[in-house]
């Protein structure tokens, strides 16, 4: 009987031993789940993001700027063109909870955040100036480009902004061109002319709006 | 009376013989098929993530527009995926992964502005380098 007591002794271990296999592969089994972490959404997800909000995207005036228009405008077809990694995967893009493209419902898959601005442009703002009185016209902080009209006017041959020439014709100038400003400070307007200046100078500007939103994409392939 | 002797000898023989017999189930079974399944399955994360890391190290080595580029920069990937080497590629503005399993290749579209082209080959035992040459207009990536 002394055989038969060791047997079973060595069933015990094989059982036990067993036991801690199976416990072994469980563990490993929910190892490798956790592990799978959809790097494909993910990188969906940043590179949609990233293109977005890129300084040279047809969406963004600047980087992290998006532009108002070209925001009402993008639709899934449009993000599959600027980022083609997003092709034929659930995409969800809000801004600020408001949805701007929602293609399939993104069940799970990888969310990612940006901090942008939203710039709305306002309606044109018309100014002028009396060339013959020598006045300014003041153009507000934020502004980075003006419309500056010459053509109604004569004998003024330079246009300055806070003091920097930004047109000049020896003769005279007769043009309607697109002036940049600094968008850091209120610009001012000046022009200079030779002899007996008449008629105005005409600028119009946008005024831009800035509003802070948080931009969410969701891609889920 | 005379085999007593003998049943400590047969009881020895009996536990060996069966613990080789676990033994040999053991191995047979996690060799089968458990080992196998994690390893194919290890290796498809593995290879995704390779693609994704090179297509994010691209992505990320191409500035804003200027007027000139001049980059260069190294990227780490795995000697081999599954025990076996395998080579990255640029194909139309993608990414390739061409592993002698054909469950472990892939293909990744990469996001970059119109005026980025990629192209060039990475063998993954050789170091990966990536090459960023071009003017304001057009930029091209070269893989090497």
């Amino acid at each position: 009987m002394r055989g038969q007591t060791n047997l079973a002794a060595l069933v015990i271990a094989f059982v036990l031993l067993t036991g801690a296999t199976v416990v072994g592969v469980a563990f490993a089994d929910a190892a490798l789940a956790d592990a799978d972490r959809n790097p494909r959404d993910r990188h969906a997800a940043t590179a949609v993001a990233d293109r977005l909000v890129a300084a040279d995207a047809p969406t963004t005036v600047r980087a992290n700027a998006l532009a108002a228009t070209a925001v009402d405008d993008l639709n899934a077809s449009r993000v599959e063109t600027l980022v083609p990694p997003a092709e034929g995967a659930a995409v969800r893009i809000t801004l600020d909870g408001e949805p701007v493209v929602d293609r399939g419902s993104p069940a799970g898959g990888a969310t990612v955040r940006r901090s942008v601005i939203v710039v709305t442009r306002s309606e044109p703002v018309r100014r002028s100036i009396n060339a013959s009185r020598n006045a300014t016209v003041r153009v507000p902080r934020g502004v980075d480009r003006a419309a500056v009209d010459v053509e109604s006017a004569s004998n003024v041959t330079t246009v300055r902004a806070n003091g920097r020439v930004v047109l000049y014709d020896g003769a005279e100038l007769e043009t309607n061109e697109t002036v940049h400003l600094s968008p850091y400070e209120p610009s001012t307007i000046r022009t200079g002319t030779v002899g007996n200046a008449t008629g105005r100078v005409v600028v119009t500007y946008r005024r831009p709006r800035t509003e802070p939103r948080i931009l969410t994409v969701i891609v889920d392939a | 009376m005379t085999d007593r002797a003998l049943t400590p000898v047969v009881g020895k023989g009996l536990e060996v013989l069966l613990v080789l017999l676990y033994i040999a189930s053991l191995v047979t079974v996690l060799h089968g098929g458990v080992l196998p399944e994690y390893r194919t399955a290890a290796a498809a994360e593995v290879s995704d993530r390779t693609l994704v890391t090179a297509a994010d190290r691209i992505e990320a080595s191409i500035p804003p527009s200027s007027t000139a580029v001049n980059v260069t920069r190294t990227v780490a990937l795995p000697d081999t995926i599954d025990r076996a080497t395998y080579r990255i590629r640029a194909v139309d503005g993608a990414l390739v992964l061409d592993h002698p399993d054909d469950a472990l290749s892939g293909r990744l579209p990469l996001a970059l502005p119109d005026r980025v082209v990629v192209e060039g080959t990475w063998e993954s035992d050789d170091p990966a380098v990536v090459r960023v040459r071009g003017t304001a207009d057009r930029v091209r990536v070269i893989l090497a």
